[in-house]
């Protein structure tokens, strides 16, 4: 379970740098919607990896939140971009 | 390890490159709309995989519910909001290769601050057509580029 944490790790952060990249410098604001749905998919992930390591079931509550508040934030940054373009 | 603890692990470790597959995809596609598609993967099968492994891993029968509840709710809203954010890029790239036309969409083009490519070839292309065009043509672009608008924008005032 160590080499696992350590693989899952260094893919996640690889994964959670590019996205971050891109919600640095994303061109559009839709860019960067799109990067921060990426990241909250990414911290989704890294709860439940840690729940697998650690054996306890007690953070998977968080990931419950975590994946709703996505989903609220992309709806929410879809709903309010229209305006600021016009 | 026993067996069970290594499919977990492999479980695990392919949701974590659904997510660097996703990382890596969203900083290098050149489109607002391919980067959309292409970060819905770790929203749905990665995260399938996860808990593919965390409920391995785990095994009781209230990690597995909270387990088949986080799937169901990512199952659920990612095809939603990845279809809103959708919406709103399309909206935008049509905005976009309508407002080349005219000039004051090319002066405002710069200002959004776009580097793609797609929308600079759209504006090159636009360009020259509209430089040879006598004022006839201008006008009818002009009408047909507000009759094209207006069903645009009509959904927009109700919402």
């Amino acid at each position: 379970m160590t080499v696992t944490l350590l693989v899952a790790g260094i893919l996640f952060a690889g994964g959670a740098g590019c996205a971050a990249v891109r919600l640095v410098r994303g061109p559009t604001q839709i860019d960067r919607a799109v990067a921060l749905d990426v990241l909250l998919a990414i911290l989704v992930g890294v709860i439940v990896l840690l729940a697998a390591v650690s054996g306890s079931s007690i953070t998977l509550v968080i990931a419950v939140v975590v994946s709703l508040l996505g989903f609220i934030g992309s709806a929410g940054l879809a709903k309010l971009l229209p305006r600021d373009r016009r | 390890m026993s067996t069970i603890d290594l499919v977990a692990s492999i479980a695990l470790v392919a949701g974590a490159l659904m997510s660097l597959l996703a990382g890596i995809a969203v900083l290098r596609f050149p489109d607002a709309m391919s980067r959309i598609h292409a970060a819905t993967k770790p929203q749905v099968l990665g995260i399938m995989l996860l808990m593919l492994g965390v409920g391995l891993r785990l095994g009781s029968p209230a990690v597995i519910g909270v387990l088949v509840l986080i799937v169901v709710l990512q199952f659920v809203t990612a095809p939603v909001s990845a279809h809103l954010t959708v919406r709103v890029a399309y909206r935008h790239a049509t905005d976009d290769q309508n407002s080349a036309d005219s000039a004051d969409g090319a002066a405002a083009l710069p200002s959004t601050g776009t580097d793609r490519p797609a929308a600079g070839d759209a504006v090159t292309v636009d360009d020259e057509p509209a430089a040879d065009d006598g004022p006839v043509q201008m006008a009818q672009a002009l009408a047909d580029e507000n009759a094209l608008g207006n069903p645009d924008v009509d959904p927009d005032a109700d919402r």
